[in-house]
């Protein structure tokens, strides 16, 4: 066969190559794939599991029982003997403490990053921002032990300052402060993210035309920048819908509801499947893989919410 | 999605022109103006006067650095949240930690060794006035030749502790329930029970000691005895070490498994993958699973992997392979 290249050139070799290569990437696409999988299994076992309360029969005390669906996501009690489960008070109790715990933690953590990158000295800022970091690698079963430590405490002192009676300080309020400053870190960062990447000439022109800094922090600086925080508010609503660790050692565990009542005990969709777990089979197991799919589907829904308000009041006109 | 966008946006608008054309809004807002008006033309009339004072004259002249300085107080102030709440953290975890916090805790076991014993049949009572060492704070039987000394375990709880024993005591040959096994009751282990009888006793009392009654109490009912039908104690307890060590057993696990698979799927993504439909799946496949919350990755993991790992070992119950 005639050449077609020069003889300098080792053909064997490029061919020995490029099929390495072609090995490699099939190898590399192939540990993508067990990655990606990962969310398919979890999906899949969740639902399965989760679903079979509701269409297969389960033995308790010698009967067989099955759980009514409707029931199930409008009940306000939790648990009635021998089938009745019911959540609809937990998902309404879980929105109203995430959104409580919102409340407190977003002003906090907007004004902390705006201190962070825009009015403090340098070295009080970097300093703030490493506590900040300190606070985000805090594990969450550490808040739980100070919020069972301190905020019981403070909420039951509270609570009595006021006449009200509350079991021990495990309460709503506890648990919006757990959450809050769980949650507190995580917005601050991705704020300070966001802040510093505003545009230095927009906060030159605001200032060029006569606004004092403070104006131009808090009219400019954090109105070009709020794309960036509202995202940081929604890993933070994501966190704080889905920990279960520190919240279950503050909130109490109620069995009905809905309660609004701050220092009344609650309960959380996640506090619901960690706390009260007796065995690994049967009903009472299966229906925490149906509060498991509530669970995601609810944290899927609110994402999607907060992110088409973002997409709308995020433009920067 | 964009068909929910969509719908979105459309029940956006129709909302909206409802709450624009309707009456009772209309009205509501064209009255609440007319207040606003009638208010700014009051205030208008005071601060004519309010302005010709001295403080309302320096008030208007640095208006602009008043409320800058009230909205950065407020900043500062919230921004000392997060320096206050790691400090509390600190503190708690400190004042609380540190009380039993110990070298003995950071390696001991976390079930204590108990030692369940009774005397020896051979046992020679040739000596029964054995001297006390005199250690400050401890408590001697004179009969037994044993001091004990209050003090606190790994887990900050009061117990007894043997502070001396002397060399000819019976108790440094007592022998294992059930066995035929000798032991040594040494300097620093733990009284937990110990059943006694011998004459003379009141027979309202339950003859035993327990960890509950002190040092003193202890020292003095074993005066009172002239056998011991049962001694349980205990070395050790409420250690740490076997959780440090598969702390970091686990982690080491756990990176061997996850870091290949987490770099080769990086590379894949960013570096060898064709830029198209399926790859943005599988990108955001890969986001979602980070979105999931801790506790469910706790049930599925329940649901698979203790099972699989049942029949492949043929463990019982969770291990550390499932974690």
């Amino acid at each position: 066969m005639e050449r077609l290249v020069s003889n300098e050139i080792n053909t064997k070799k490029i061919a020995n190559r490029s099929a390495i290569d072609k090995i490699a990437k099939w190898f590399f696409l192939c540990i993508t794939l067990i990655c990606a999988s990962a969310i398919v299994i979890i999906v899949t076992f969740i639902v399965i599991r989760g679903i079979s309360p509701f269409i297969k029969d389960y033995s308790v005390n010698g009967e067989l029982y099955r759980v009514d669906l409707v029931t199930f996501l409008t009940g306000t009690t939790w648990f009635k003997r021998p089938n009745t489960y019911g959540i609809g008070f937990i998902i309404i109790n879980t929105l109203y403490i995430v959104f409580l715990a919102i409340l407190f933690a977003v002003p906090v953590a907007i004004l902390t990053s705006l201190f962070i990158s825009k009015i403090a000295p340098k070295r009080l800022g970097a300093t703030l921002s490493y506590i900040i970091e300190l606070l985000a690698a805090i594990p969450s079963i550490v808040y739980g032990v100070f919020g069972r430590g301190v905020i019981t405490e403070f909420v039951k002192n509270i609570s009595s300052f006021f006449g009200y009676q509350s079991a021990g300080g495990t309460s709503t309020l506890s648990t919006v402060l757990v959450l809050a400053i769980m949650i507190l870190p995580t917005i601050t960062m991705l704020s300070v993210t966001s802040i510093n990447a505003v545009n230095k000439n927009i906060i030159h022109g605001s200032l060029a035309l006569g606004a004092s800094p403070t104006q131009t922090n808090f009219k400019v600086v954090l109105i070009s920048a709020k794309s960036g925080i509202f995202s940081g508010i929604i890993l933070g609503v994501g966190r704080a819908l889905g920990e279960a660790t520190a919240i279950s050692m503050v909130i109490g565990n109620r069995g009905n509801g809905p309660t609004f009542n701050l220092f009344d005990t609650s309960r959380t969709l996640t506090s619901t499947m960690l706390m009260g777990l007796k065995e690994t089979t049967g009903l009472d197991y299966d229906i925490r893989f149906s509060v498991g799919i509530v669970l995601i589907i609810i944290i899927l829904v609110t994402n999607l919410i907060l992110n088409f308000i973002k997409s709308r009041i995020g433009r920067v006109r | 999605m964009k068909k929910l966008g969509k719908w979105f946006k459309n029940t956006w608008a129709k909302f909206s022109n409802l709450l624009k054309n309707n009456r009772i809004l209309k009205w509501i807002r064209k009255t609440w103006k007319r207040f606003l008006n009638w208010l700014r033309a009051k205030r208008d009339k005071t601060s004519v006067w309010y302005h010709n004072t001295r403080f309302g004259t320096w008030h208007k002249k640095h208006r602009r650095k008043i409320s800058d300085g009230i909205v950065n107080g407020i900043t500062y102030l919230f921004s000392s949240v997060g320096i206050v709440i790691l400090l509390a953290i600190l503190v708690f975890i400190f004042k609380n930690g540190f009380k039993t916090l110990s070298w003995d805790m950071l390696t001991g076991d976390y079930h204590a060794q108990m030692f369940n014993t009774s005397l020896t049949e051979d046992i020679n009572f040739k000596k029964t006035g054995y001297t006390d060492p005199n250690i400050e704070n401890t408590y001697f039987s004179t009969r037994w030749g044993v001091s004990f000394i209050d003090a606190e375990n790994n887990e900050g709880r009061p117990v007894v502790e043997i502070a001396h024993i002397d060399k000819d005591s019976p108790l440094r040959h007592m022998v294992l329930y059930g066995t035929e096994d000798y032991i040594e009751v040494k300097v620093g282990y733990n009284v937990e029970k110990i059943m006694y009888s011998g004459v003379d006793l009141d027979p309202d009392d339950d003859h035993t000691i327990l960890r509950k009654d002190g040092a003193e109490q202890a020292a003095l009912q074993l005066d009172q005895a002239l056998v011991i039908d049962d001694m349980v104690t205990s070395y050790s307890g409420g250690g740490i070490r076997g959780s440090i060590i598969t702390t970091l057993y686990l982690i080491v696990l756990t990176l061997i498994i996850a870091l290949p698979l987490g770099i080769g799927a990086a590379i894949y993504l960013s570096e060898l993958a064709p830029q198209n439909r399926i790859t943005g799946i599988i990108r955001s496949m890969i986001d979602m699973i980070s979105g999931i919350p801790s506790i469910v990755f706790g049930f599925v993991g329940s649901a698979i992997f203790i099972p699989f790992m049942n029949g492949a070992i043929g463990s019982n119950g969770g291990s550390i392979a499932s974690v």
